[in-house]
C-alpha cells in the first residue's frame, strides 16, 4: 500500500516543467475550463455531465487536498502560449483505497500526448517526493481512451479494488523513476 | 497564505487531515441542519476539502478553533466563498460539548477583524437558519444587523450583515 505523506511538504503545487508543458497550482479562473468539460458529454466517465455548482464542488474539493495532504491536482498550461490544456494530478478523496493518478484535458488538447507528458512528470515528482513504489488509476471500464493512455504510459491492469464496482485498476511501477 | 489568529482563549489555525473525524461527526449530526446537513461522510469530505481549498482559490477560507490552553479542537470558523454563497460569508460551527461558552463569538470577531483590516474585504454576511437561535445570538453579539433584502442561499435563512469598524 502507498499512503498519504505524514508531513505536508507541498501545501500547494510546485511548478513542474516538461518539454512542452508547465504544471502549476490550480487557480480560480481555471474553473471555467472545468465547467466546459463537465457540461459536455466527455465527462460521462467521470460521472457527469454536472451543473456549475457541482463542478465547483468537485474542483474545490480536489484543490483542497494540497493543504490537507500535500498532493493534489496540477493545472497544465502550454509553456509557449500559456493556454490551459487540462489537469493532471493525484487525488485521494474519502473512500479511495490509495492516492490515485488522474487526468483530464480540454477538447483542444486531445490527441497531442498532453496527458501522457504531464502524467509522466507527476509520477516522477511523486516518486521523488514521497518514495511511492507505484501509483494506480481507477478508470470506468467504458472509458477506452483513458485506459489506452494508462497502458501507453506503461501501466498494467491489476486485480485490485477501485472505487466504483467494475473500475479498471491500472498500476504504474514508479521504482524505475528517479 | 493561511494565517494563525490568537484570541484570549483560542488559537485559530489551518485545517489538517486529523481534523476530519470531528468535522464529519458534526456535519453528520442533527446540529448540522442549519448548514445543509446532516450529511453522509462523502458530503462531509466535500465540505472539508472545499473549506481548505478556499485559501488558495480566493485568499480566505476556514480555520479550526483550538483551545489554546489544552490544544483541544472545539469547532471551525470560516470565511465561505465561491458560487455556493451569494457573498463572502462568516460562518461557524462549534462541536458538541463546547457550545454556550462564547467560542463562536470570540473566533468570529477575530476572523471578521482580520477579514476587514488585513484581507481588505468590504463587507461580510452570515447566513443562519431562522430557527437557529444560538447562532443568531452569536451574530447579534458580534454587532451584526439583520439585512432583510440581501440574497440568501436558502429561503429559510436570515442574513446578518457585519459592520466594518469605523
Amino acid at each position: 500500500m502507498i499512503a498519504r505523506p505524514l508531513h505536508i511538504a507541498f501545501a500547494s503545487a510546485p511548478v513542474l516543467a516538461t518539454a512542452r508543458l508547465t504544471l502549476r497550482m490550480p487557480r480560480h479562473d481555471d474553473l471555467a475550463h472545468r465547467h466546459a468539460f463537465y457540461a459536455s458529454d466527455r465527462s460521462v466517465w467521470e460521472g457527469g455531465p454536472f451543473d456549475r455548482l457541482t463542478t465547483w464542488r468537485i474542483f474545490a474539493s480536489e484543490v483542497g487536498q494540497w493543504p490537507l495532504m500535500g498532493f493534489g491536482p496540477f493545472s497544465v498550461d502550454d509553456s509557449a502560449t500559456g493556454e490551459y490544456l487540462g489537469e493532471v494530478g493525484i487525488s485521494q478523496p474519502e473512500g479511495y483505497p490509495e492516492p490515485e493518478l488522474g487526468w483530464f484535458v480540454t477538447d483542444a488538447a486531445e490527441g497531442r500526448g498532453i496527458a501522457t507528458e504531464a502524467a509522466r512528470a507527476v509520477m516522477v515528482w511523486a516518486r521523488r517526493s514521497f518514495g511511492w513504489d507505484h501509483i494506480d488509476n481507477y478508470i470506468d471500464p467504458g472509458n477506452a481512451r483513458s485506459i489506452a493512455l494508462a497502458l501507453r504510459l506503461g501501466g498494467t491492469i491489476i486485480d485490485a479494488p477501485g472505487v466504483d464496482p467494475g473500475d479498471v485498476v491500472i498500476r504504474h511501477d514508479l521504482r524505475g523513476l528517479a | 497564505m493561511t494565517p494563525t489568529l490568537d484570541t484570549p482563549r483560542l488559537t485559530l489555525r489551518q485545517m489538517q487531515m486529523r481534523d476530519f473525524p470531528a468535522y464529519a461527526a458534526f456535519l453528520s449530526s442533527d446540529r448540522a441542519k442549519g448548514v445543509g446537513g446532516p450529511l453522509r461522510i462523502s458530503g462531509a469530505w466535500g465540505y472539508f476539502c472545499h473549506d481548505a481549498a478556499l485559501w488558495s482559490l480566493v485568499g480566505h477560507g476556514a480555520l479550526m478553533m483550538d483551545l489554546t490552553a489544552s490544544g483541544e479542537t472545539v469547532g471551525c470558523i470560516s470565511l465561505n466563498d465561491g458560487p455556493l454563497f451569494p457573498e463572502t460569508e462568516l460562518g461557524w460551527m462549534v462541536y458538541e460539548g463546547h457550545t454556550q461558552k462564547g467560542y463562536a463569538t470570540e473566533a468570529a470577531a477575530a476572523v471578521r477583524d482580520w477579514a476587514f483590516s488585513i484581507r481588505g474585504l468590504e463587507t461580510l454576511v452570515s447566513y443562519i437558519d431562522a430557527d437557529n437561535l444560538a447562532s443568531r445570538r452569536v451574530a447579534t453579539r458580534l454587532g451584526a444587523f439583520l439585512d432583510e433584502t440581501a440574497p440568501r442561499p436558502d429561503p429559510k435563512d436570515v442574513v446578518y450583515r457585519h459592520r466594518r469598524a469605523a
